[in-house]
C-alpha cells in the first residue's frame, strides 16, 4: 500500500505529494527549478565553472602575454579593432578576452576559498554559541559585534596590510569580514532548533554535546547557511575585486578582475572597453550568485513553498 | 524476605525555576513541581492527569533524567538520581526512554528512519553496524512498520506511522520504563487506537511500566493501572485507575472527570456538568493555602490559609481539608 | 430557504492533470438558529469546506459548487466588496488556534473595534467610544472577568481559553446569523473546553445563531449538537440527528469510530480499532473509499462508488447502510467479504 501524504496539523494537505522513492534532493530541486530567476542564476554559475575549468582550452590567447604592436586596441566591432582581439587589449597589449576568462579562475577560486574558511570557523563558534549559551554565548558574539562595528572593507584592508598584500592574504582578510554574518546565522538557526523535541529525544537516548550540536541540530540549520552561503560567494567576489582596486589583493601581472579595474582607470575616457569589461564580469557574477541564492532561500525556506 | 525496589520511587521531588523579570524587579519563583512523591513498579502504568501548567512536562523532563530535581529524592531501580555523577546517569539511561507528543516534531527531519532507531543503539552500546541494523528492523516490524522504511525520512510518514517510530526508538534500548507524555493527543481518533493497541501490547510483551501523561481521561481510563492527578504542580489526589473514576474524592477529580465530554449510556448525552470558575491562576503567582481553592466550589476559610497534606482516605490519597466529609 | 446551502462542493489543489482532491461533492444544508456537528479526522475534508463556505479557499485552491449560497444569495456571484460585507459580519469563523489567529501585533481592544469599524452599526461605525463600549460589553458576555483591564492586553499576555473567548467576542461582534467554529476547544484545556464550549451554546441560544461546530471529537459533538455530518476522504458519509446517529449508526464508518473509542472498549483490553489509513492522494480507491478498512467490504464495494442515500431524515453513503442492529441490509451476505488487504497499522 502506498504512503499517505504527510498532512500538515492543520488539516490541509501538504501541496506536493511524495512517491516512495523520491528523496529529499529531488524535491529540492523540484522547488528550486520554479523560479526562472534562479534557473538563469544557476545556468551562468555553471556556465562561469565550465570557463575557469577550461579557461586553457578557451581563451585564444596567454593571459600575460603583451602585444606591444597593439596596446589599447578596441574591440572588434569599433573602428580600429580586429578579430586577433575580440574585447581588445590593456594598455600593455595583453588580450581583455582571454584575461577575463582566466580572471574567471581567479574569481570562482577567490569566492569559494574566502566562504569556505569563513563559513567553517563561523558554523562552529555559531553552533557553540547557540548550544551552550551563558558566557560562551557572550563571548563569542561580542567579539563578532565588534568585529561587526568595523566597515568590512576597512577591516579587510586592516587584515591585509598586516599580512601584506597578495592574493591569498585577501582571501584570509576576506573571510575573516564574512566570519560574523555566518556565526550570527548560525547561532540563531541552533538556539531556534535546539528547544526542540527530536533534541530532547536525542538527549534522552544518551546524546553527549557534541553530538548533539553537530550530529543532531546542525544539518537542521543548513537551509539558511547555504543561502548565506551562495551570497557570500557574492560579497566575496566583490571584496576581492575591491581590495585588487586598491592595489592590495592580486598583483600585476595577475589577471584579477579588480586590479585590471585599477590599472586601467586613466583610460576610462581613452579606451572605455579596458574599464566596462572586467566591471561587466564582476556585475554578471555577482548576480548570477544573487539570483542562485534568491532561488536557493525560495526552493529551502519551507514557508515559501508554494 | 526484603522487597525488591521499585522501578522508580519521587521523595518530594521539587523542581523550581527563578525567571528574572529585569533588571529592578526581584525575581519569579515557578514552582513547576512542588513535592511530588508517587512509586511505580515494574510492568505498572501510571496515569499523570492534569491540565496546562500542573507540572506532568517538567516531571517527564526529570524522571527521564534531562533536568535534575531542585529537590527531593528520586530513585531509578534503587539508585539515586539527584546526586549521581556522569557515569551513573550514563549508566541509568538505557532504563528509562521517552515518548513525546508530537510525532511532526519528535523526528530528526534530517535522519533516515533507520539511522533514526540505531542512533541509541550507537550511543550507548558496542554493537557492529549489521547487528545495529538488524536489530532496527526487528523493532521495525514488531512496531508495525514495513522493511522499505527503513531507508525513508520522517516526512514521508502520516502522524500514525510517526508516532510509531518513536516508539520503536523509545524501545531499541530494552528500557523498563517508557514516558509517554501525551502520545496520542496529536493523532486522528481512528489512530489513536491503534497506538493505543500497540503501547499496550508491547507493555504485555516486553513487561515495560509507563509513566503516561494524558489529558483524555478515557484513554487513562482504559490504559492505567493507578492514577496521580496534579494542579499546580503538587498532586491533588493518588490512587488506583478504579477507586479515581468510581469515587473521586477531590473537588479537581470531579471537576475533570465532570468536564470530559463522553457519548454516555444509551445515548443520553446531555449530563449534569461541573463547570469550573475562572482559568488556572498563573504558576508565577499561585494562590495561597490550596491552590484550588480559587475555582474550588466548596472552598472554606481553611482553604485560603492553609496548604493541605496529600493523606489517604479509605483506598486513595487527596490532598484536601474537607475530603472526608464531602466523601 | 436554508440559511447555508451548499450543493456538490469539490476543492482541488495541486496540478490540473492530477489535483489533490480536498473536498469531493458535499452537500450540505444548514437551517437557521441549527447547531450541526461536523466530524471528521484529518483528509476529511471538514475544514476546507467551512474555508471555501467562506471563500477563504486561496489559489492555488480551485472550489468548485453546483449551488453555494448563504441566506438565498449567491456566494460565488458576489463582488469582493459585496463578500467582505457578508462574511465577518452574517457569517463568521473561529479557529482552532486561538493564539495564532490574534494579531500578535495588536491589542485585544484594537482588534475588536477593529471588526466593528468595518462591520458594526452606524454609530459603532462613526463613534470610537460607542466601539469601545461595545467592546466592553462583549467581553463581559463570553465572560472575561474584569473586560476593562483586558481590553489593553495583547494576545500573548492572555491564557489560552481567554484567546478564545476574545476571537468568539469578535466572532459574535456583530450578530452573526452563522457561526463556523474550526476545532475551537481541541488546543484547550479539559476545563476550559468545557467552559468554552458552554458559552458556544449559550450565545447560540441568546442570538438564535445557527452553529456549525467542526471537530474530530465524537463525545464533544455528542453533547453539543442536534445534527451530526460525518466525513471521510472528501466526501459526507453520513448525517443523522443526534443521538440516533451513536445509537444506532448507518454508515460502516461512524460505527467503526464509535467502536474504537476507549469508552466502547471498558470490557476489552484491546480497542476495536480500525486497520489502515485515511487514503492519501495516490492511493485514493475505486469505489467506495472506505472499502480497503471496512469489515463489510464486498466486491460491489470495491468497483463502485456509492451514492448518497436518504431513508427517514439520515443519509449514508453506502451500498448496504446498517440497520438499528449494526449489520448491513440491502442483500449483503457475511460470504461474499473480500480478504482485507491492509494490516491494523496500515502496513
Amino acid at each position: 500500500m502506498a504512503d499517505p501524504i504527510a498532512e500538515a496539523p492543520d488539516g490541509l494537505p501538504a501541496a506536493r505529494s511524495l512517491r516512495a522513492d523520491e528523496g529529499l534532493l529531488r524535491e529540492f530541486w523540484l522547488a528550486y527549478a520554479q523560479s526562472r530567476g534562479a534557473l538563469a542564476g544557476l545556468g551562468l554559475i555553471v556556465a562561469l565553472l565550465l570557463l575557469a575549468l577550461f579557461a586553457g582550452l578557451i581563451a585564444p590567447h596567454p593571459p600575460n602575454e603583451q602585444y606591444r604592436q597593439f596596446t589599447l586596441a578596441p574591440p572588434m566591432w569599433e573602428a580600429g579593432g580586429t578579430s586577433k582581439f575580440v574585447l581588445g587589449t590593456d594598455p600593455v597589449g595583453r588580450d581583455m578576452l582571454s584575461r577575463l576568462i582566466y580572471g574567471t579562475r581567479l574569481s570562482l577560486l577567490i569566492g569559494f576559498i574566502s566562504v569556505v574558511l569563513s563559513l567553517s570557523l563561523g558554523v562552529v563558534l555559531g553552533t557553540i554559541a547557540g548550544y551552550a549559551r551563558g558566557i560562551t554565548e557572550t563571548v563569542i558574539m561580542r567579539l563578532m559585534d565588534v568585529m561587526l562595528a568595523l566597515p568590512s572593507l576597512l577591516l579587510a584592508i586592516a587584515v591585509v596590510a598586516i599580512l601584506g598584500p597578495g592574493l591569498i592574504n585577501a582571501m584570509y582578510a576576506i573571510a575573516i569580514v564574512l566570519l560574523p554574518h555566518y556565526v550570527r546565522l548560525t547561532r540563531a538557526a541552533v538556539i531556534g532548533e535546539a528547544g526542540k523535541e527530536y533534541v530532547q529525544s536525542s538527549r534522552i537516548a544518551g546524546a553527549g554535546a557534541l553530538r548533539l550540536m553537530f550530529n543532531a541540530i546542525l544539518p537542521n540549520c543548513s537551509a539558511p547557511l547555504i543561502v548565506q552561503a551562495t551570497l557570500g560567494f557574492s560579497n566575496a567576489i566583490l571584496d576581492a575585486a575591491a581590495l585588487g582596486f586598491l592595489g592590495l589583493g592580486a598583483q600585476p601581472p595577475t589577471p584579477e578582475w579588480g586590479s585590471m579595474l585599477a590599472g586601467a582607470l586613466e583610460f576610462i575616457q581613452r579606451a572605455p572597453w579596458v574599464v566596462t569589461f572586467p566591471g561587466l564580469a564582476i556585475l554578471i557574477t555577482v548576480l548570477a550568485f544573487n539570483l542562485m541564492g534568491d532561488g536557493l532561500r525560495d526552493a529551502l525556506d519551507p514557508k515559501l513553498k508554494r | 524476605m526484603p522487597a525488591a525496589p521499585s522501578l522508580l520511587e519521587a521523595r518530594a521531588l521539587s523542581r523550581h525555576y527563578t525567571l528574572s523579570r529585569g533588571l529592578f524587579r526581584a525575581k519569579g519563583l515557578v514552582r513547576a513541581l512542588d513535592g511530588v512523591s508517587f512509586t511505580l513498579l515494574d510492568g505498572e502504568t501510571l496515569a499523570v492527569v492534569g491540565e496546562s501548567g500542573c507540572g506532568k512536562s517538567t516531571l517527564a523532563r526529570t524522571v527521564t533524567m534531562i533536568e535534575r530535581p531542585t529537590s527531593g529524592g528520586l530513585r531509578l531501580d534503587g539508585t539515586d538520581v539527584v546526586a549521581a555523577d556522569r557515569g551513573t546517569l550514563k549508566r541509568l539511561r538505557p532504563l528509562v526512554q521517552m515518548v513525546f507528543q508530537n510525532p511532526y516534531a519528535s523526528l530528526n527531519p534530517r535522519k533516515k528512519v533507520g539511522t533514526l532507531l540505531e542512533e541509541p543503539l550507537q550511543i550507548n552500546t558496542e554493537l557492529d553496524p549489521a547487528a545495529r541494523s538488524d536489530t532496527a528492523r526487528a523493532m521495525m516490524a514488531k512496531v508495525g512498520l514495513r522493511a522499505e522504511h527503513y531507508h525513508r525520512y520522517p516526512h514521508m510518514f502520516s502522524g500514525g506511522q510517526r508516532q510509531r517510530i518513536a516508539v520503536a526508538r523509545a524501545l531499541m534500548l530494552h528500557p523498563r520504563l517508557v514516558v509517554a507524555d501525551e502520545p496520542l493527543s496529536a493523532l486522528d481518533v481512528s489512530i489513536q487506537a491503534q497506538v493505543l493497541n500497540l503501547l499496550m501490547d508491547l507493555q504485555r510483551d516486553l513487561g515495560i511500566a509507563y509513566l503516561f501523561i494524558s489529558h483524555n481521561l478515557q484513554v487513562v481510563r482504559h490504559i492505567a493501572d493507578a492514577v496521580l492527578v496534579m494542579y499546580l504542580g503538587k498532586i491533588v489526589e493518588e490512587g488506583p485507575k478504579g477507586a479515581i473514576f468510581a469515587r473521586p474524592a477531590h473537588p479537581y477529580t470531579r471537576a475533570l472527570l465532570a468536564s470530559t465530554p463522553s457519548l454516555g449510556a444509551q445515548g443520553a448525552p446531555r449530563r449534569q456538568r461541573i463547570v469550573l470558575k475562572g482559568e488556572l491562576p498563573s504558576p508565577l503567582a499561585p494562590p495561597a493555602g490550596c491552590a484550588f481553592h480559587t475555582r474550588c466550589p466548596h472552598a472554606v476559610d481553611r482553604c485560603r490559609s492553609e496548604v493541605p497534606a496529600l493523606e489517604a482516605l479509605r483506598d486513595v490519597r487527596v490532598a484536601c481539608h474537607r475530603a472526608a466529609e464531602l466523601n | 430557504m436554508a440559511l447555508l446551502e451548499i450543493e456538490s462542493l469539490r476543492v482541488e489543489f495541486g496540478s490540473e492533470a492530477a489535483p489533490l482532491i480536498a473536498v469531493d461533492g458535499v452537500d450540505l444544508t444548514l437551517e437557521a438558529g441549527e447547531v450541526v456537528g461536523c466530524v471528521g479526522e484529518s483528509g476529511s475534508g471538514k475544514s476546507v469546506t467551512a474555508l471555501a463556505a467562506m471563500g477563504l479557499v486561496e489559489f492555488p485552491g480551485r472550489v468548485q459548487a453546483k449551488r453555494l449560497a448563504f441566506g438565498g444569495r449567491d456566494l460565488r456571484a458576489l463582488g469582493d466588496a459585496e463578500r467582505r460585507s457578508l462574511v465577518g459580519k452574517d457569517m463568521t469563523m473561529i479557529f482552532q488556534d486561538p493564539l495564532a489567529s490574534l494579531n500578535p501585533c495588536f491589542t485585544v481592544a484594537f482588534q475588536l473595534m477593529e471588526a466593528l469599524r468595518v462591520h458594526g452599526t452606524e454609530e459603532e461605525r462613526a463613534s470610537a467610544r460607542r466601539r469601545r463600549a461595545r467592546a466592553i460589553e462583549l467581553l463581559r458576555q463570553v465572560e472575561i472577568p474584569d473586560p476593562e483591564a483586558r481590553l489593553a492586553a495583547f494576545p500573548h499576555q492572555l491564557s489560552g481559553g481567554m484567546a478564545q473567548r476574545v476571537m468568539i467576542a469578535m466572532a459574535i461582534a456583530c450578530k452573526p446569523q452563522l457561526l463556523i467554529a474550526d476545532e475551537p476547544t481541541t488546543a484547550l484545556d479539559v476545563t476550559v473546553q468545557a467552559q468554552v464550549l458552554a458559552l458556544l451554546l449559550r450565545l447560540q441560544r441568546e442570538q438564535g445563531m445557527a452553529l456549525l461546530l467542526i471537530t474530530h471529537d465524537l463525545a464533544v459533538v455528542a453533547e453539543t449538537a442536534r445534527r451530526v455530518i460525518v466525513m471521510y476522504a472528501g466526501q459526507v458519509v453520513e448525517t443523522g440527528p443526534v443521538p440516533e446517529i451513536f445509537e444506532a449508526p448507518r454508515h460502516p464508518y461512524t460505527q467503526a469510530l464509535l467502536a474504537a473509542l476507549p469508552e466502547h472498549n471498558r470490557d476489552r483490553e484491546r480497542l476495536k480499532a480500525i486497520p489502515g489509513v485515511v487514503p492519501g492522494q495516490r492511493d485514493r480507491p475505486r469505489g467506495c473509499l472506505l472499502h480497503p478498512r471496512c469489515d463489510y467490504t464486498v466486491a460491489r464495494c470495491r468497483d463502485e462508488r456509492p451514492a448518497l442515500l436518504s431513508a427517514s431524515g439520515r443519509q449514508a453513503r453506502c451500498h448496504f447502510p446498517l440497520d438499528a442492529a449494526g449489520l448491513p441490509t440491502g442483500g449483503w451476505r457475511a460470504s461474499d467479504r473480500l480478504a482485507r488487504e491492509a494490516g491494523e497499522s496500515g502496513a
